[in-house]
């Protein structure tokens, strides 16, 4: 099997862990023992109400023909509509996905950007000064909530330092650029709109480094471990025997071969910063998909819960499937597809 | 090889600090979190790298608002807008609705500053009720106009009022009573009952009974037509546009981000001071704290009574406030198969003896109390020194009477998470089970997500329950009607018409058609006092509703029917 095959084949295991998913969340859903209509109307809500809210929704139809025909539309790629919202859950996603792309991306840059060096840093000199700072700061940050660390994080750096903006993703008093991805950061760049461009930006300071370095902690851990394990090896001391200088050595033969499993955590981080996000998005006013995913949870929305969770499973399958491709590079004796 | 020095890390180590940036020591410190490590940090790079402002321009007002010379005549307000659906007037019941409603528009009859004794001209300048309260006239305000700048006439009052109805959704209640509605002519609107209801008045100054612009609304797929339900196809329009006579106009709607609100320049009436409204989507209540201490929220929307708390002695805030009109109550069922003690009106008055209303008021502060579940200061209401007093000996006398002697079990449902105007339904609850232990009678408490009570609750499948009330429209009978037998609330705790000893729903009836206030009030009052002898219901507690905003913003009112009203605010 090509690696063309591979991709492929992995693309197609989608459709049955969509249906899969989409099974598993009505069912879930549905053993709750409440009844949607409860959770979207007041208490106050009169019995005539409720019956045409009933209707409009489908909701007094036999559970099964309600599965079916959610399951017909979805294999059309057709979500449904959101039973909170009344909006077409793809239009809900295509408006609440992109705030959380952009947060979790930056967050991913976070977690690389700063997850990596100091994982390689820490292990270089170990037992030093700085290793011994990092991983008592690590642990605390692992430690710690990720709520606590964001309002401690608005409390410290927005209240009283203010040194970056409060919650929110451009201020309030600038308009959001015109809409052409929804990511704020790109769209005020493709439109040259350098007022929102750089309230945007700073406004994921914070937020991203609150999610971001969450993950990072645990990045730098693995980093850190595999460059001491590779440290130890003996093409290591072969470099340093040929009279290579230490960073040489460094760079070009421990951190290539300890990243591999780095990538690999890398993978499974950016599903858990898209999926861990609604904590980070209610504490800093982030309008994103996590919040919406909570209120399609306690407002028992299934269109919704089901959009969010298949729109978050494609996007981790994809980002493992390219992790997979690049360890396949990254290390000749990973083949993929054999 | 570990062992070996590497000649870099002296200047690595050292430039590490020296180089520290703010930018660096944000990353590292919030990626460790700011523990103890961090503080040391803190102070190593603070120093060498005071903050400038290159890399992160502060972002207080001055750095947010326009560079416009003195204060800005926008008013940022911050407040959970998650859960709004529709912006829709004849649609929304969700949170905040009402502010949005009574910013853009306007109802024939209004109520102001809180006072509700009688209801004021707002689009109507006169009225006439027929003596039986069955026929209502309005003349209309001449000149008034809609946003468009369209004429507002009686037709656009009859198709908003048919509208409401037609569509079904959750507001569309407060028409219940009407039977038709027409318009003689252009500045005369008639409407006629399909029973004598004297509250009428009231019930049309909610913020759903708007009047709407209808060439504007059809143009936009709107329709008043008895299918309006299924054919209507203005909801997302009128989310993010509004059509209103009100002081101000929706120019955007982003969900979960902001709502923002301009001068409409045809209001007959104009916002008294800002110029522009922007409602921030901030759901957190301690980021909101955060934001309002900051100024960059000049109203919060949603603090807790911590939050207020934490707020005292602040100067740079104020808060107002105001009965919530949100009682609490304890209901017990009525049906025998559920619990046979309960079912009997003595228990009720027993147990109604036995709760320590003062210790229920001490719980949580700011809070009141009220004779029966209508808001104490509302004209009808049963005044406070008619109150169940708490008297633990006539609480075992009734016991004992009941043949109860000994107390008895019951299971008390909560939802686990609901917070009435700040008080947490569950600390009630766990009082009253206290309360009610001390005459034998044994509570079993049991909590539920708050989906699942709800389901329980209107199912009318507790044994007994605590949840609140709060007012639509200022008239008791709001109240009165949903609490007596057969009334929505007293159906669940299966309070029906046979158990309408007293005649308490014929009573009720004749007080709905007597206009005249000074013979209806009483009979308001009277039916309280009969259904404090024997129904199945407890008043608790009514927490405040508070605002906390900016002190350089004047005119702000906690107000419980429209919440608050930027367009009387001022700096």
């Amino acid at each position: 099997m090509t690696l063309q095959a591979y991709v492929l084949r992995r693309v197609l295991l989608l459709v049955p862990m969509i249906v899969g998913i989409s099974l598993l969340t009505f069912v879930v859903s549905h053993m709750v023992p409440a009844d949607p209509v409860s959770a979207m109307l007041t208490d106050k809500a009169r019995p005539e109400t409720v019956a045409a809210f009933r209707e409009q929704w489908g909701l007094d139809r036999p559970l099964p023909e309600q599965y079916l025909r959610y399951l017909g539309g979805l294999l059309r790629l057709d979500f449904g509509v959101s039973i909170f919202s009344h909006h077409p859950v793809a239009d809900d996603l295509a408006l609440y996905l992109p705030a959380t792309l952009e947060l979790a991306t930056t967050a991913l840059l976070v977690t690389v950007f700063l997850g990596i060096p100091l994982g390689v840093l820490t292990a270089v000199y170990r037992e030093s000064w700085l290793d011994r700072v990092v991983r008592v700061v690590s642990l605390l940050g692992a430690s710690a909530p990720i709520f606590w660390l964001a309002i401690v994080g608005l409390l410290v750096f927005y209240s009283w330092l203010d040194w970056v903006p409060g919650p929110g993703r451009i201020d309030a008093r600038i308009a959001a650029p015109q809409t052409i991805t929804g990511l704020y950061t790109v769209d005020s760049l493709l439109t040259q709109n350098w007022d929102a461009f750089g309230s945007s930006v700073r406004h994921l300071i914070l937020p991203a480094l609150v999610l971001g370095g969450n993950q990072m902690v645990y990045l730098l851990r693995v980093t850190r471990s595999s460059v001491l394990e590779v440290l130890g090896q003996e093409y290591v001391r072969t470099a340093h025997a040929k009279g290579l200088g230490w960073w040489t050595v460094v760079y070009r033969h421990a951190v290539p071969n300890a990243l591999i499993p780095t990538v690999a955590y890398l993978g499974l981080s950016y599903g858990s910063l898209l999926a861990g996000a609604v904590v980070t998005e209610i504490v800093f006013a982030w309008p994103g998909m996590g919040r919406y995913a909570l209120q399609g949870t306690t407002r028992l929305d299934f269109p919704a819960i089901v959009g969010v969770t298949t729109v978050i499973a494609v996007i981790y399958v994809a980002v493992n499937l390219v992790v997979d491709v690049a360890q396949s590079f990254m290390d000749p004796r990973i083949r993929l597809g054999r | 090889m570990s062992q070996q020095k590497p000649k870099g890390k002296e200047s690595v180590t050292t430039s590490a600090i020296r180089k520290c940036t703010r930018r660096q020591f944000i990353g590292l410190t919030l990626a460790g979190g700011v523990g103890v490590a961090g503080a040391s940090l803190f102070t190593a790079c603070a120093q060498p790298a005071p903050p400038t402002a290159t890399t992160a321009p502060a972002a207080g007002p001055a750095a947010t608002a326009a560079p416009a010379a003195g204060a800005s005549k926008t008013l940022v307000v911050g407040v959970s807008i998650d859960d709004i659906v529709s912006l829709d007037p004849h649609r929304a019941m969700e949170v905040i609705y009402p502010v949005f409603d009574h910013a853009c528009y306007e109802t024939l009859v209004t109520y102001e500053n809180n006072d509700f004794s009688k209801p004021l001209p707002a689009l109507a300048t006169s009225w006439d009720v027929s003596s039986d309260a069955k026929v209502y006239t309005f003349k209309l305000r001449q000149g008034v106009k809609f946003a468009s700048g369209n004429p507002m006439t009686s037709d656009d009052v009859k198709w908003s009022y048919e509208r409401l109805i037609n569509l079904k959704g959750q507001p569309a209640f407060f028409l219940d009573s009407l039977d038709k509605v027409e318009a003689p002519d252009a500045q005369t609107v008639k409407v006629t009952l399909k029973q004598s209801d004297a509250s009428f008045l009231a019930a049309i100054t909610a913020p759903p009974v708007a009047i709407i612009d209808r060439k504007t609304a059809e143009a936009h797929g709107a329709t008043a037509a008895a299918d309006a339900g299924k054919t209507d196809k203005a909801e997302q329009w009128l989310t993010s546009n509004s059509i209103g006579t009100g002081p101000y106009v929706i120019t955007q709607y982003t969900a979960k981000g902001q709502v923002q609100l301009k001068r409409n320049q045809n209001a007959w009436k104009p916002a008294k001071y800002f110029d522009e409204v922007l409602v921030k989507g901030v759901p957190d209540a301690g980021t909101q704290q955060l934001m309002l201490q900051k100024g960059d929220i000049d109203l919060a929307g949603n603090l807790q009574p911590e939050h207020i708390q934490a707020l005292k002695g602040n100067k740079d805030v104020a808060v107002a406030s105001t009965p919530s009109t949100d009682v609490a109550y304890l209901g017990m069922t009525r049906d025998p198969k559920k619990n046979e003690a309960l079912a009997k009106p003595e228990v009720g008055q027993a147990i109604r003896a036995a709760i320590d209303y003062e210790g229920l008021k001490a719980l949580v502060p700011g809070s009141v109390r009220d004779a029966f579940i209508v808001t104490s200061g509302l004209a009808g209401s049963l005044p406070v020194s008619e109150a169940p007093a708490t008297d633990l000996n006539k609480a075992k006398e009734l016991l004992t009477k009941a043949g109860y002697p000994n107390g008895f079990k019951a299971k008390l449902n909560v939802s686990a998470t609901m917070v009435r105007a700040g008080a947490k339904i569950v600390n009630i609850a766990q009082k009253v089970q206290a309360d009610l232990a001390k005459v034998g009678i044994q509570i079993e408490l049991v909590t539920a997500e708050d989906n699942v009570w709800r389901d329980g609750f209107k199912a009318g499948a507790h044994e007994m329950t605590i949840t609140g009330y709060f007012m639509d429209y200022p008239d008791t009978s709001n109240y009165l009607a949903v609490f007596l037998p057969d009334g929505l609330m007293a159906k669940r705790m299966g309070y029906t018409l046979d158990k309408d000893t007293q005649g308490l729903v014929p009573l009720l009836q004749k007080a709905l058609a007597t206009p005249d206030e000074s013979k209806r009030l009483p009979m308001y009052q009277d039916i309280q006092r009969k259904i404090l002898a024997d129904g199945p219901w407890a008043a608790l507690i009514e927490p405040l509703m508070s605002y906390a905003h900016r002190a350089d913003i004047k005119g702000v009112l906690a107000e419980p029917t429209y919440y608050f009203s930027p367009q009387n605010f001022y700096r």
